[in-house]
């Protein structure tokens, strides 16, 4: 199913042609994280990723199509936390590849997809306070100043969210993206908003609120997501 | 609560000097345990803990709530996402300063069953008290949110009042309350304003640490002048006052 694959492309899109690093999903050094929030206060903050007045962005995409995520891995435009001096704009995205999407019953796929969602609320690294905001796609970190000297890194960061993603059988691959290169946020934000609106219009229609389309006002992301009209079709017929 | 936060609820009548208080303990516990991690908490609506600590309030926590409440079914689809962004929002609102950090509860203009904001309130303190090494709570006059019970879970339950009979008597009836509602570890009594030379009541409420604080030329200046409690002489007897009641309390 292709609820999400031109997202995905066009995520790609927007990041093509820009210096990026690249790492390999390496478990041992996933940086170590709690079993609930950790604050860390301002006094204690080296610097803030998407804080106030700064962009912030993150989605999660899922997608069943072979060889559109091809492995575990963590890519990372724009500078790394022990190289960054002050509040920076911040962008996460999550590429999910799962197996199986085409088998799952609507319902059952809304509900995975949500339990991808979820991942990003349970996320507490150490020194590295994650506040995500469902209403508005931002994602804010506050890393602190012990963390740094403890020499916190996004690949690290980022092993970490992959082997939380990695619990799930379905999950086959993650490509974890952080961007703290401001060039590409906006683009990116406007991203998060057509997936925050296919998720939106799963849950329309898997809750039947609008069977009349002409008068749905997520017509618009119904029409243009190719899985969501099938779905939306199967759903009608029960 | 966390394991080792100590949650110290300041409860009593209007007016007695609950807030000025209040204040004095965050400045107490500032200035003599500098590192930890201290949150004062205003939990009366005329937002008084904040005029006395000099923070601005952008944004109370029933600010917050509404705000949520409209939200949700529209962009929060469900349980976790109202959490989540009850959380982002709240930290948004909380008022760092370098030394302390500062939450305002507001006031909840809803009418009817006070159920669901009483529920929010309680997880929200004691979700953010698990932070924090100290909190002090600022609590709304009278027995109200003992009795919503607001305040389920502190350490330390403390009962201000002037000499006054009414005083005295709302302070007994609240102990009376809390004793049933309130789970809290040690009980301390602040007999506020008393005047230099006057009588003092014995054991105005019992088994619990008691300690009077004469009336302060001071801290009544201080008020007429709207300047914080960090301006207070450090020999005044309110900051006396507050660090003999933190250090009776084992604080």
């Amino acid at each position: 199913m292709k609820l999400f694959d031109e997202i995905i492309r066009q995520t790609k899109e927007v990041l093509a042609g820009q210096t990026f690093r690249s790492f390999s999903y390496e478990a041992e050094l996933a940086w170590p994280c709690g079993k609930s929030l950790e604050m860390v206060l301002l006094r204690d903050a080296a610097f803030e990723l998407g804080g106030d007045g700064k962009d912030s962005v993150n989605y999660t995409c899922i997608t069943d199509t072979r060889g559109l995520i091809p492995k575990n891995e963590i890519l990372l435009y724009g500078p790394d936390l022990s190289e960054i001096r002050g509040d920076v704009s911040f962008a996460r995205i999550t590429h999910l590849s799962v197996k199986d999407m085409d088998e799952m019953e609507s319902d059952e796929l809304y509900r995975f997809i949500r339990e991808m969602e979820y991942v990003k609320y349970h996320m507490f690294p150490e020194g590295y306070m994650v506040r995500v905001s469902a209403k508005s796609s931002r994602e804010q970190a506050r890393v602190s100043r012990q963390a740094i000297r403890r020499g916190i890194s996004f690949a690290q960061i980022g092993n970490a969210y992959i082997e939380n993603y990695l619990k799930n059988p379905k999950v086959k691959a993650v490509q974890m993206i952080f961007v703290t290169d401001r060039e590409s946020l906006r683009k990116l934000q406007k991203l998060a908003g057509q997936a925050n609106e296919i998720t939106l219009a799963l849950d329309h229609i898997l809750q039947g609120l609008e069977m009349n389309c002409a008068a749905c006002d997520l017509k618009a992301i119904c029409t243009e997501v190719e899985g969501m009209r099938k779905m939306h079709r199967e759903q009608m017929r029960r | 609560m966390g394991q080792n936060t100590k949650i110290i609820a300041v409860v009593g009548k209007g007016g007695v000097g609950k807030t000025a208080l209040a204040a004095a303990l965050v400045r107490s516990l500032v200035e003599n345990r500098p590192g930890s991690r201290i949150l004062a908490i205003d939990a009366d609506p005329a937002v008084g803990l904040a005029t006395a600590l000099q923070v601005q309030v952008k944004e109370t926590l029933d600010d917050i709530r509404q705000e949520i409440t409209k939200e949700v079914g529209t962009d929060l689809k469900d349980v976790q996402d109202i959490l989540s962004e009850a959380r982002f929002r709240l930290l948004d609102m909380m008022e760092e300063k370098r030394d302390f950090a500062f939450v305002a509860i507001g006031r909840p203009e809803s009418s009817g069953c006070y159920c669901a904001i009483n529920s929010y309130l309680r997880d929200t303190i004691t979700v953010l008290a698990e932070q924090f090494d100290y909190v002090v709570i600022d609590g709304e006059a009278g027995i109200e949110q003992v009795n919503r019970r607001v305040m389920e879970k502190v350490s330390h339950l403390l009962l201000v009042s002037d000499q006054s009979r009414k005083g005295i008597q709302v302070i007994r009836t609240i102990q009376g309350v809390a004793k049933d509602l309130v789970q809290y570890e040690r009980l301390g009594v602040v007999i506020n304003r008393v005047p230099v030379g006057g009588i003092r009541i014995p054991e105005p409420v019992e088994h619990a640490e008691t300690i009077y604080i004469t009336e302060d030329h001071s801290q009544m200046m201080n008020d007429i002048e709207g300047k914080s409690v960090f301006e207070l002489p450090e020999d005044s007897a309110l900051i006396t006052g507050a660090e003999e009641i933190l250090r009776k309390l084992d604080v």
